[in-house]
């Protein structure tokens, strides 16, 4: 069973240069009990997805379930099923203490009081913030704000959790320890959605990893594809016989000149690279294999349009 | 219902949180008020003669104003800085429907500002005792009719809040109105019938104030204090059921305008822009 189908999707916006796509008949299916990484870059289309998830944005074409429940028929059912945590910080009254954003919203949850106090107790505690609770919201670190952002996420216990961005602007060790927390989330049943611009931090964590570019799905990692033979580089020490081999050797396409004697390929093109290579009486000096990074991953995928 | 009761518990703690955290603020923003009654009382004793049922009436109608506009605050102003907070996409994703928050943020604000507005009438009525040489058994032996006053006040904040309902829509949309809505307390404070009798404006502007949202509470004000006019009798008057049309029809169309706007944001993805 998936916790989220979005099937056929497509939001276009109104702009003063017409109409913008935003999001392009997409279709992805989101494993219960699972991270998943929503990557792209800058204005491609994740935050809206998300937005359309959780029904804050309507969807003008395709449908999407969340827990079986379809968000365009039955938003606010559908709504209760997910915490939604939008571009951060920006979630929390900077004027009201942790203990009173907490209550604020736990009420509009329509949590009993009897409840409501003791979960809150339990929530702080588990982010850390129990020191914190009689603070204004202003004045905490913005690490401390954006646990509180997800702490109002967590106060309806609900099954799926949208994540915007979890970690902008946080520094390492406090990105590290929201991370951890979602593993463990994750563990005990939640399924998570996030989005991240923090690729190495979203690598430990994701099960799965999905690549946006201008509102349409350009590749869908799932974890065990990370190890897989094309998201693996192999470099190749060669010994070139003479010049026409050379020359022939850098039309390849599936093969990089790296320097003089280096040449790189991926594990999945290596067989019939080898079998090209003993064709043109080329010698094979050394052979070296190295996983590629998210990053040469996704700059490969979307280029260098993150702005 | 129990949406509305744990909305209005959840805007008391929003609203106890914002005075205590800017109690400078909040405490000036109550002795501005109070500086405006004092002057506005003044200046009426100043330059008319009034009867004691007058200048009850004059309090009542500032007191409505007070609330309503303190309404078309907290439906405006407030929602348009939770757009900027990001709060309101929050709010929009809890239990309560948006349009219920709203609701019982506006009973909310009635109740803490009902409490400030009672203070600073106190004051004023001292105020005004002391000016006229009025002792205080004079008004409380005003023959009035209490439960036609508080039926006449609610049906006119019933109006008010179906008025600000619009604001708070047209704000979703088109993110700031702060100019329109300073406009609307101006007008009206000197269209609704508070400080300048309707007699004195132009038909045309008087039948459009007859339109306005608390013009036809302050009729019925009159009737209710200084005509000394009971239930069975308020009820059998053409101006009580214009302003039970006039609150129902606020009401309807406000609550209705804002679903649709609201909805309208919604299409567009931009409840948090601003």
């Amino acid at each position: 069973m998936y916790s989220i189908e979005i099937n056929q999707v497509t939001k276009r916006y109104k702009t003063k240069r017409g109409l913008l796509t935003a999001v392009k008949d997409v279709t992805l299916q989101i494993e219960k009990s699972k991270i998943t990484a929503l990557l792209g870059p800058n204005g491609s289309g994740k935050t809206t997805l998300i937005k359309m998830i959780c029904g804050l944005a309507s969807i003008d074409q395709g449908t999407i379930f969340v827990n079986d429940i379809d968000v365009k028929k039955k938003r606010k059912k559908a709504v209760h099923q997910i915490g939604c945590m939008l571009e951060g910080e920006r979630n929390i009254y900077y004027y009201l203490t942790v203990f009173d954003n907490l209550k604020y919203f736990g009420l509009l949850n329509l949590i009993p009081k009897q409840t409501l106090h003791h979960r809150i107790e339990q929530i702080l505690k588990l982010l850390g913030l129990e020191e914190k609770k009689k603070e204004y919201a202003a004045n905490l670190s913005r690490g401390m704000q954006q646990k509180l952002a997800l702490a109002l996420v967590l106060l309806k216990d609900p099954d799926i959790l949208l994540l915007d961005e979890p970690t902008l602007g946080l520094d390492v060790q406090s990105s590290n320890d929201i991370l951890t927390m979602l593993r463990k989330m994750a563990l005990n049943g939640k399924t998570i959605l996030l989005t991240s611009h923090q690729l190495d931090l979203v690598e430990k964590i994701s099960d799965r990893m999905i690549f946006i570019k201008n509102g349409t799905i350009i590749e869908d990692l799932q974890s065990k594809e990370k190890e897989q033979d094309n998201q693996q580089y192999v470099y190749l020490d060669l010994n070139i016989p003479n010049q026409q081999v050379l020359q022939e050797l850098e039309h390849l396409i599936y093969m990089e000149r790296e320097n003089e004697r280096i040449w790189k390929t991926t594990l999945a093109h290596l067989p019939e690279i080898l079998q090209y290579l003993k064709d043109q009486q080329v010698t094979v000096k050394n052979l070296t294999t190295q996983r590629k990074s998210l990053e040469q991953i996704f700059l490969e995928l979307v280029g260098d349009s993150n702005d | 219902m129990t949406e509305m009761i744990y909305s209005i518990k959840a805007e008391f703690v929003k609203f106890k949180g914002m005075f205590i955290r800017y109690y400078i603020d909040s405490i000036s923003e109550i002795v501005s008020y109070g500086l405006l009654m004092f002057g506005l009382i003044l200046t009426v004793f100043q330059n008319l003669t009034g009867t004691n049922e007058q200048i009850f009436q004059l309090m009542v109608g500032i007191f409505i104003w007070y609330i309503g506009i303190n309404a078309i605050a907290v439906f405006s102003f407030i929602l348009q800085e939770e757009m900027v907070l990001g709060t309101l996409e929050q709010i929009a994703i809890t239990k309560v429907p948006i349009e219920k928050m709203l609701l019982g943020r506006a009973i909310g604000t009635f109740i803490f500002d009902s409490l400030g507005a009672i203070v600073l009438s106190t004051i004023s009525f001292s105020f005004v005792a002391i000016f006229r040489d009025l002792s205080l058994e004079t008004f409380f032996s005003l023959n009035l009719s209490i439960p036609s006053l508080i039926i006449v006040i609610l049906l006119t904040m019933v109006s008010i809040y179906g008025f600000s309902f619009i604001l708070a829509g047209f704000s979703l949309v088109f993110k700031r109105i702060g100019a329109i809505t300073t406009l609307l307390n101006y007008l009206f404070l000197f269209l609704i019938g508070l400080v300048m009798a309707s007699n004195q404006l132009p038909p045309t502007i008087d039948l459009v104030t007859k339109l306005l949202p608390m013009t036809l509470g302050v009729i019925n004000l009159k009737q209710v204090i200084i005509d000394s006019t009971t239930l069975v009798e308020l009820v059998s008057t053409y101006e009580f059921w214009l302003l039970i049309l006039n609150s129902g029809l606020y009401f309807f169309i406000g609550l209705s305008l804002f679903k649709l706007l609201f909805n309208i944001s919604i299409k567009n993805g931009k409840l948090s822009s601003y």
